[in-house]
């Protein structure tokens, strides 16, 4: 069984091919939806996850998705079809690309690879976070939390969610998370040109 | 955490590109540092061996009064490859400091500074995490600070991802910036 790190490193690696041929500009668009859903399911993933144990409770998911003896299915696919939604709209739209002419030269490269990185973490890791959280309840996988290598096992606390959702001013000032800032400049650089 | 202000202060002054240039040398100087100690070791005490050799008289001498083999090695302990270390990441990092300050000609305008500014701090940051554990052990420091926690801060595993996080948002931001002159801020 390939190890789950290899598939992750995989499709960084693919977004940042995507990311050389697209651009900088337009990757950052993808970077700035993906982000903001990442932010929408820290904020309201714990009422969504609440709504579906409801509607679990009145029977109505089974008769779509039985239940699985290990793991959430049903939820492990909600959450994970939402980012994989919002992946496929910002890959597609042009609305939330930036405007101007992308940095050219091994400078360009270099910055555009990285952001290629950082949209393959998001999504890629975020998928992740979901499996995991939900105890790789996907039976084709053939995977299971205690059987994760070392590697991957040390690459959990470092994904997206819990990476970028930790409370930075727990106790202080509520909500202060990295998402939360990372968010806000990033439609802060859109809007101000 | 004031010379990691230091830091930042001197990447305000000398801008975005030139920090970038010293950032490069910190990756560089981390990965010869973590992962050649053993060669460096071999062949500082190469040349170190030479050099004494030389100084005490080498072939100007008897031939067998003065033996390589008799003459200790400069990198002998723990301790002494600690030292190895620390100064070879010295050296490459105050290389690419000269290197971009060479390489990069002109002043910065007010928006590199303050990227700058916070690449400057950011490198800080990485070199202190560096340095400050291997001269500073937490064992071994009496003086009447919070080393440990310092020391903790510094190496831990908590602060470094966000850190790198916090790296990728300034060098976005740069480009960001830098495709809006390029466009004349169309």
């Amino acid at each position: 069984m390939i190890p789950i790190e290899v598939y992750f490193f995989t499709a960084v690696f693919v977004f940042v091919l995507i990311a050389l041929v697209r651009g900088f500009l337009k990757e950052l668009g993808v970077t700035t939806i993906v982000v903001v859903a990442l932010f929408l399911l820290m904020q309201f993933g714990s009422l969504l996850e609440a709504s579906i144990n409801k509607a679990m409770m009145a029977g109505v998911v089974q008769k779509v998705m039985p239940a699985s003896a290990e793991g959430d299915p049903v939820q492990a696919t909600i959450f994970i079809l939402f980012i994989i939604f919002a992946a496929f709209i910002s890959y597609h739209g042009e609305t939330l690309a930036f405007t101007g002419k992308a940095p050219k030269g091994g400078e360009g490269i270099l910055l555009t690879a990285m952001i290629g990185a950082a949209n393959g973490y998001l999504i890629a890791g975020s998928i992740w976070y979901y499996l995991h959280k939900y105890g790789y309840p996907f039976t084709f996988m053939h995977m299971k939390a205690e059987d994760l290598s070392a590697v991957a096992k040390a690459m959990v606390p470092y994904l997206p969610l819990n990476l970028l959702g930790q409370e930075l001013m727990a106790g202080v000032v509520p909500g202060q998370t990295p998402l939360l800032y990372i968010m806000v400049v990033l439609i802060l650089l859109r809007v101000i040109r | 955490m004031c010379l990691v202000a230091l830091f930042a202060l001197i990447g305000f002054r000398r801008g975005t590109k030139r920090e970038l240039v010293v950032l490069a040398g910190i990756a560089l100087a981390s990965l010869i540092a973590n992962t050649q100690l053993e060669f460096l070791t071999v062949w500082v005490n190469r040349f170190y061996k030479i050099a004494m050799f030389v100084a005490k008289g080498g072939l100007s001498e008897d031939l067998g009064s003065v033996s390589l083999g008799s003459l200790e090695p400069l990198v002998q302990t723990n301790n002494d490859s600690t030292w190895l270390a620390v100064a070879a990441y010295a050296v490459i990092v105050i290389l690419s400091y000269l290197v971009g300050q060479r390489g990069i000609k002109g002043s910065p305008a007010r928006s590199e500074r303050i990227l700058g500014g916070l690449i400057g701090g950011v490198n800080g940051f990485l070199i202190n995490r560096f340095i400050y554990p291997r001269v500073f052990p937490v064992n071994r420091t009496h003086v009447a600070i919070m080393s440990g926690q310092v020391s903790d801060a510094l190496t831990g595993n908590s602060l470094l991802p966000l850190v790198l996080v916090g790296l990728v948002m300034i060098l976005v931001v740069y480009g960001v910036r830098g495709s809006s002159r390029s466009s004349g801020n169309g």
